[in-house]
């Protein structure tokens, strides 16, 4: 590598001219709205999600509590005040209701933060989407209620029809696993796809070999990728996020995780594209770690045994998965995130210490 | 002065010597013909003195700057046209020059200029996808002329053209050398060098095999005398060295029995096969 030092004004016109190129690319434009396009159809599938048609609660109210005053008062809520928590599970159980359980001294418990129980009734066979609305309406109100980004409450979920795990009976919130998983979609995409063909087609169009007699040197032909894949990062990431207003919880966690998460897709999709020569080579081995990478998500919604729960530890997004479920659910503290934070942090500089390697190689005088 | 400084340069890859030695210099405002086969190790020499690669050994400047310590100066003087037509495809030829002119900080004016110069003015908006070969192979010499460099490198420039837009592109380069450009020129075509260079390296395995203008370099290598083909379709070939043979080529051609009569000075062709036993083709 060069040892001057990297030329900012290069650097960033060549990621203008990438970031130019990669509108008039198709393809690549395609690619890196892929993941909205998911996030939209998602949407699309589960439309009752976004507020639209009724969702019908049964509600016991022990603590005559302000969660349920401000439910009553939601346009689209239909409320079932019921006597006992026994009717709320027959109502859930026999039609398309899902159920409330609010204990005595709820609010006040809430004020003083000391996390009391909500039981929430949930029934599988009336369908996942009407189900994910209701939870994430909980989660809203909850935070509304307590007035802070963490959950204040701990929610105990029953599924009345008896599943005891599953997509949808495991206390899985589906629009949760689905922001996280079309979040480290979008990060892992365009680091392991977008990032290593900007650099390929340079080298099979022989574009590199004009860069590198002009002023660029090999530091800021790559800086210039990273530079545009960071911002493809942010801009889809912090579309998705603002879409699906998914800011809450812990959000400075969530960002960090962000950030560190796309450093180190961006930096592992640089180590590719200086390893790899053609876009073909670049499609196939991206596909392969796309699908590798992704797997920490699954886990959330499939529990694996071990010791398949242990390898998939060994995959670097695993950390980023956690650390996004654990900011997003608002449970994150520094104590439980911050083992999370040094592996994604020591990745991030291995997968650096790569791509120095391969510049190197490129650059090899 | 010598724009081109040569001093026993070196390459090797993998312990396989691909260059090697080589000493030569090039002058201010010439043309100077590098001539070899495919794998002579042509573009690895290119490539030296255009600091894309570090020799192995021996030493090399350009414009008087050395090419290992003073790349980045280097890369300001020189311009490069490629083997392969390598631009951005989906820009336009004007977004490929605005973009190169953006890298070296030159005015936008400078596009235009040099747009105008390689004659693409009317086609610069449209993408390069759309252009032909001539037109690509124009806008890389465009793109080359740019920053306005003192020494040109062109590998090959006129390969896979056709016969008029070769020409063009000879033309060219005859008139960036009269502005003063110093040039350094790889070609298959014995003709183009013949044409166009001060000076021709013949250049085989990795070393120069001969190194002079194509002029001495035929008389060297070629026989001084002349081919005839008489009307009774006889062939005769009159060397120029003895007296007599001056009396006998005018009575022939008092006779009127001269069909068509021909130099038999060598080709560059010739000379080549000559010192390396093989075509340059090959």
């Amino acid at each position: 590598m060069n040892t001057r030092i990297a030329n900012l004004r290069i650097i960033w016109i060549i990621a203008r001219k990438d970031l130019v190129d990669a509108v008039k690319n198709q393809l690549l434009f395609l690619s890196l709205l892929m993941p909205i396009f998911l996030w939209l159809l998602f949407r699309l599938v589960f439309s009752d999600m976004s507020g639209m048609g009724t969702m019908k609660i049964a509600v016991h109210d022990d603590a005559n509590s302000r969660l349920v005053t401000e439910l009553r008062n939601m346009p689209g809520v239909t409320l079932s005040e019921l006597e006992t928590e026994q009717q709320v599970i027959n109502l859930v159980k026999k039609q398309s209701y899902s159920g409330l359980v609010i204990p005595a001294g709820f609010d006040e418990a809430l004020a003083r933060n000391q996390n009391p129980l909500l039981t929430v009734y949930i029934n599988s066979r009336s369908g996942g989407g009407g189900i994910q609305a209701f939870q994430t309406l909980i989660d809203q109100q909850l935070w509304k209620l307590a007035g802070h980004d963490s959950l204040p409450a701990q929610i105990r979920l029953v599924d009345t029809a008896g599943s005891k795990s599953g997509l949808f009976g495991g206390g899985i919130n589906m629009n949760s696993f689905m922001s996280v998983m079309l979040l480290v979609l979008s990060i892992v995409g365009i680091g392991v796809f977008v990032v290593p063909s900007l650099l390929v087609e340079e080298k099979e169009k022989q574009t590199l070999k004009y860069l590198l007699v002009s002023p660029a040197g090999p530091v800021e032909v790559v800086a210039g990728k990273a530079l545009v894949g960071l911002a493809a990062c942010l801009v889809i990431v912090g579309s998705m996020m603002i879409l699906n207003k998914s800011w809450t919880g812990n959000w400075p966690v969530t960002l960090l995780a962000l950030i560190l998460g796309s450093l180190f897709a961006i930096l592992v999709g640089l180590a590719m594209g200086g390893f790899f020569k053609t876009i073909a080579q670049v499609n196939t081995w991206s596909s392969v770690l796309l699908i590798f990478l992704l797997l920490p998500t699954w886990v959330a919604v499939m529990p694996l045994p071990d010791p398949f729960g242990l390898i998939v530890r060994l995959v670097p997004s695993y950390y980023l998965v956690d650390l996004l479920n654990q900011s997003m659910a608002g449970n994150a503290t520094f104590g439980s995130v911050w083992s999370s934070l040094t592996v994604l942090a020591v990745c991030t500089v291995f997968a650096f210490s790569m791509v120095v390697w391969t510049v190197k190689r490129e650059d090899r005088i | 002065m010598n724009t081109i400084e040569v001093e026993g340069l070196s390459r090797t890859f993998n312990g396989r010597s691909v260059v090697d030695k080589l000493s030569f210099t090039v002058q201010e405002g010439e043309i100077f013909g590098f001539l070899g086969p495919n794998g002579a190790g042509k573009t690895t020499t290119i490539r030296m003195l255009t600091g894309q690669i570090h020799p192995t050994s021996g030493r090399a400047s350009v414009y008087g700057f050395d090419i290992v310590h003073q790349r980045q100066q280097l890369k300001r003087r020189i311009g490069v046209v490629f083997e392969e037509q390598n631009l951005y495809e989906r820009f336009s030829g004007r977004e490929n020059l605005a973009f190169s002119a953006s890298l070296y900080g030159v005015d936008s004016k400078r596009v235009e200029e040099v747009l105008e110069q390689v004659s693409l003015g009317e086609r610069a908006n449209d993408r390069v996808q759309k252009y032909s070969n001539g037109m690509r192979q124009r806008l890389v010499i465009a793109r080359a002329l740019l920053h306005k460099p003192r020494v040109l490198f062109l590998d090959e420039p006129t390969r896979g053209l056709d016969p008029i837009v070769a020409r063009e592109i000879r033309l060219m380069i005859t008139s960036l050398v009269d502005q003063g450009m110093t040039v350094f020129l790889t070609t298959h075509y014995m003709e183009e060098a013949e044409h166009l260079c001060r000076q021709v390296a013949f250049f085989d395995q990795g070393r120069i095999v001969g190194l002079d203008t194509p002029d001495r370099l035929k008389a060297s290598y070629g026989k001084r005398g002349i081919n005839l083909t008489l009307l009774d379709g006889a062939h005769l070939y009159i060397p120029f060295d003895e007296t007599k043979n001056g009396e006998h080529l005018g009575e022939l051609a008092a006779s009127g029995r001269i069909l068509t009569a021909h130099s038999a000075e060598a080709s560059l062709e010739d000379v080549f096969i000559q010192l390396t036993g093989r075509r340059l083709a090959e």
